[in-house]
């Protein structure tokens, strides 16, 4: 299994003795850019899913893409983000066979930090502007970085998402179709 | 553009500490000029330090009257200083989940504080090594050739372009 170079995988603690393996390869240096939200709300992995703002108000940046008024960095704004496309909070990170599920990360001040994606098997991370993970806990990205995961949130999946979690060990909407954007590892 | 370019750096209070135990918690990249006597560092995290630029006779330096100086650069050392300025941007915040996040990192403020001399580094970084460079050339050139609907790779080429096209 593909691991991250010893220097990025000291930046997280938990991450070796809980369980990974890097599940693509980095978008550093590439022209497609997508981050942890994108992953997990699954539309289009080329594009860069934060709020921009100038002034204070909402703009539309290159690359960048965000469908909300809102665009603070509070958990809170992130949740509504999900809400908009069917999640709702739950109170754990247990798999449930027909949710789909996602935990948001954030800091003391419940600032939004990260997102991960439940698979059936651990979960799946974009790594800011570097490589797709898979790691079996929610812990394992736990640092100051990613904060702890806060939110729980799931939405019940279609057909499509159960086959492609249940025997391709990968999210769903993004399947097949955007996965030809990335290269994934095996 | 011109030969020399003058970078002020200013000493933010504290001395500098060992090189770093850990990314997040205290890091520290040095890039000696030695013939200067002088060392370019950026210590991390931002409440700590910022970028500074220290000579051994610092090491005393009074810290309620912290020294400014500056210091002309020639062509070659700017852009020694800005790639191990943008090496440690990119180590430090390249697994950010948020761009704004990553364009708060003191290192990315010192290349803004670099100056419209950087630009063609960046551009340059733009072509080999893909990064989110926009907001940095808008605010070193005061011009924006992208359109707000351009993907990241459109937006690259616009920049680009913009930049052959100068005179």
């Amino acid at each position: 299994m593909k691991r991250l170079p010893p220097e990025r995988e000291s930046q997280y603690p938990n991450l070796r003795s809980n369980g990974y393996w890097v599940s693509s390869k980095t978008t550093e240096n590439e022209l497609v850019k997508y981050n942890c939200v994108a992953l997990a709300a699954c539309d289009d992995l080329t594009v860069w899913w934060e709020p921009s703002t100038m002034n204070s108000k909402s703009v539309i940046r290159p690359g960048r893409y965000w469908p909300l008024e809102l665009t603070d960095d509070f958990l809170s704004t992130y949740c509504k983000l999900f809400e908009s496309l069917g999640y709702r909070q739950c109170p754990n990170a247990r798999l449930e066979l027909l949710y789909e599920k996602i935990a948001l990360y954030g800091d003391s001040d419940d600032c939004f930090l990260h997102v991960a994606y439940q698979l059936y098997f651990g979960w799946i991370s974009k790594m800011g502007d570097r490589h797709d993970i898979t790691h079996r806990t929610l812990k394992a990205l736990e640092n100051d970085e990613y904060g702890k995961a806060k939110i729980f949130m799931k939405k019940r999946c279609d057909i499509r998402g159960y086959l492609s979690r249940a025997f391709f060990n990968w999210t769903s909407r993004n399947w097949p179709v955007n996965r030809r954007n990335i290269q994934h590892f095996s | 553009m011109s030969n020399d370019t003058t970078w002020t750096a200013s000493w933010a209070g504290q001395d500098p500490k060992p090189p770093g135990e850990s990314l997040h918690k205290n890091l520290e990249v040095t890039w000696p000029l030695k013939d200067k006597g002088l060392k370019i560092c950026a210590v991390w995290p931002p409440d700590a330090c910022e970028i500074y630029i220290s000579a051994d006779k610092w090491k005393s330096a009074d810290r309620q009257n912290p020294p400014s100086i500056s210091y002309n650069a020639n062509d070659a050392e700017l852009e020694q200083i800005f790639h191990g300025l943008v090496k440690i941007w990119r180590d430090a915040t390249g697994g950010s989940s948020s761009i704004r996040r990553r364009f708060t990192h003191p290192t990315y403020r010192a290349i803004l504080r670099l100056g419209p001399e950087t630009v063609p580094f960046i551009i340059k970084e733009l072509r080999e090594r893909p990064d989110w460079w926009f907001d940095a050339l808008e605010f070193l050139t005061g011009e924006n050739p992208t359109k707000p609907t351009h993907s990241f790779a459109e937006a690259s080429a616009a920049w680009i372009d913009w930049w052959n096209n100068q005179p």
